[in-house]
């Protein structure tokens, strides 16, 4: 007889790991996952607890003290200037620059996550509408994303921020009202995909109202690929503020946005690259730690579909 | 298939019908045009005077009529800050607009599609981690620091390349590589995942059973299938391309139509500003319409359905 693999006496009785195990020890094996996770927090703990990281308060100038480069340059080039006193530097007009980089993260993460959620359940509600029902609803759908992919975005933006004025309620809704095709498309494939399996006939022959369905049945089971497009569309958001403060159409001076940060720099720039650098790496950062999260989350809850 | 190319022909035509209401609905909603002509300091009475002069007193759905049949004949009004004709202001920037787009988007094919292929031959490979490292700084990394950075270093540092202006040919090389990063990631991870799928379809097999060099089954039979979906995503890059020119122009001072865009968004130019938004949504539907048409030539399936 073939040896089974395993002890005759366990036959039988090993035990399945649950989901949730399954779940779990995939993100703990996923690097980049982890990663992501990771520097998202130190950014979150950052915002959250900004009046308390920051050793300066962001806003005040010292005139005295202007364009001080970061602590690196004291060890690199001997500057007499640089210290731990403003580790980061110090802008043109003597704003401490580590204060400001930590109250900018509030800026980039309150924008990005607002616009999320509005464009998300906006586009979540077309897509999942359209998937459903299909027929004439998912022509109108399929018609207003096209419509809205065919705007050029950043100008459109432009345009809106720029006659409405630049507040970041107004950044929030432009982005919030713009950014939700993706969802749309998602959702809409991925309730296609759903929505004539079994468990869905099954409501619906036992007489479920389809906003029954539509909620118990459907959204749960698209959460995953709900999740995955809301950390693109996040990292899009964030960018496109950023895109904005940066062509001076976005967040308002004094506001220590990182976009308008670099803006405030490009003079100063030639001289000290330090200046647009520092920000920039925190975008970049940030942006990169929530792309890692959204593709780690795709390769554990869909490893199969890993483009 | 000309029953389907009239089907999107049509449908084209109506999505840009409604950005164009959209576009001079809420731009004349959010900005009063006689204010913005008048200028500072001008009194109730003058603007009033303008306000009636221009015609602006009418319902906007008259007004629109007007621009729409002014703008099917080729007149996109005129310039309220430089009183000239928005069409000339768009046929002197456009050809900067385009070089640095179609640049961008050579570019983009030159190193994702090679990059693409590379990876998805040998997966997991180093290369595939290089690639696949190299798209994933590509998507974090935003265009207009990526094109400062550009600056500092060929342009400060080494003294290699121009840092602004649209003088010369050196001018358009660091804007056409800032702008290309932003469509290299997508066009790599298309070509890697088509690459993918087809290498491990049967026709490669029997390709290979044949007999036939490993050359010809990768350049005859794989990379023609693999690039189908690839060409088709060129045509919407290159759209995006175009409308994301704004950032690249800004940085590096080229006097293309999103820069013009910029300057009279500074001005509340609503001719200028209409007529940008229209142009870059008109080519933008232009190319997914013939992307479309190309899809259906190449691939019957979808023409039927």
């Amino acid at each position: 007889m073939a040896d089974p693999g395993f002890p005759p006496d366990t036959l039988g009785l090993v035990p399945m790991p649950s989901r949730r195990a399954v779940l779990s020890r995939r993100v703990f094996s996923h690097v980049g996952l982890l990663i992501g996770a990771g520097l998202i927090a130190v950014i979150v703990i950052m915002a959250i607890f900004a009046p308390v990281l920051a050793p300066y308060d962001p806003y005040a100038q010292d005139l005295s003290n202007r364009r001080i480069p970061p602590v690196w340059h004291a060890w690199i080039n001997d500057h007499h200037k640089a210290s731990w006193a403003h580790p980061f530097g110090t802008d043109r007009i003597g704003r401490d620059y580590l204060s400001r980089i930590i109250y900018g993260a509030r800026i980039s993460l309150l924008i990005g996550t607002l616009a999320m959620l509005i464009s998300g359940t906006l586009g979540t509600a077309l897509g999942v509408a359209a998937g459903y029902f299909g027929g004439r609803i998912d022509m109108f759908v399929n018609f207003l994303v096209t419509t809205r992919l065919s705007l050029p975005l950043i100008l459109v933006c432009l345009v809106i921020v720029t006659l409405f004025g630049g507040s970041i309620t107004t950044i929030i809704l432009a982005l919030g009202f713009l950014i939700w095709d993706r969802f749309a498309i998602v959702m809409r494939s991925v309730t296609l995909q759903i929505r004539n399996l079994d468990y869905v006939t099954v409501a619906r022959a036992n007489g479920c109202s389809s906003a029954y369905i539509i909620f118990r049945e459907i959204l749960p089971n698209v959460a995953n690929a709900l999740i995955v497009v809301a950390t693109i569309e996040m990292a899009v958001a964030i960018l496109l503020e950023a895109v904005l403060s940066f062509l001076g159409l976005g967040v308002k001076p004094p506001l220590p946005s990182w976009g308008l940060m670099i803006a405030e720099a490009k003079t100063d720039m030639f001289f000290d690259a330090w200046l647009i650098g520092i920000p920039g790496i925190a975008l970049f950062v940030l942006i990169l730690a929530i792309n890692l999260v959204g593709d780690g989350l795709r390769d554990v809850t869909a490893p199969e579909r890993r483009a | 298939m000309p029953a389907y190319a009239a089907k999107r022909f049509a449908v084209a035509l109506l999505v840009l019908f409604v950005v164009s209401v959209l576009t001079f609905t809420f731009t004349n909603v959010a900005v009063d045009p006689a204010i913005a002509i008048a200028g500072e300091g001008a009194t109730d009475a003058q603007i009033e005077r303008l306000r009636r002069e221009y015609g602006f007193d009418r319902p906007l759905y008259v007004q629109y009529g007007e621009w729409l049949s002014g703008t099917l004949a080729g007149d996109f009004g005129t310039s309220i800050r430089q009183r000239r004709p928005v069409l000339t202001m768009l046929a002197e920037k456009f050809p900067v607009t385009a070089t640095v787009g179609g640049l961008a988007l050579i570019l983009a094919f030159v190193v994702a599609v090679p990059l693409g292929m590379v990876a998805a031959l040998r997966p997991n490979s180093w290369i595939d981690r290089f690639a696949l490292g190299f798209a994933v700084v590509g998507m974090a990394m935003p265009t207009f620091w990526f094109g400062l950075v550009l600056i500092i270093v060929f342009g400060v540092t080494l003294h290699w390349l121009p840092v602004s202006g649209t003088g010369t040919a050196a001018h358009f090389v660091m804007p056409s590589i800032a702008l290309s990063y932003y469509s290299i990631p997508i066009i790599m991870r298309l070509t890697r995942a088509g690459m993918i799928d087809v290498m491990a379809s049967d026709y490669i097999r029997t390709a290979r059973a044949k007999g036939l060099l490993p050359r010809t089954v990768l350049f005859k039979h794989a990379l023609r299938n693999a690039v189908i979906p690839v060409v088709a995503v060129a045509a919407v890059q290159f759209g995006h391309l175009l409308a994301g020119s704004v950032v690249v122009e800004s940085v590096f001072a080229l006097h293309g139509i999103g820069y013009m865009a910029w300057e009279a968004l500074h001005a509340a130019d609503l001719p200028v500003i209409q007529a940008v938004v229209v142009v870059l949504a008109g080519f933008y539907i232009l190319l997914v319409f013939l992307s479309d048409l190309l899809n259906a030539f190449l691939d019957p399936r979808i023409r039927i359905a």
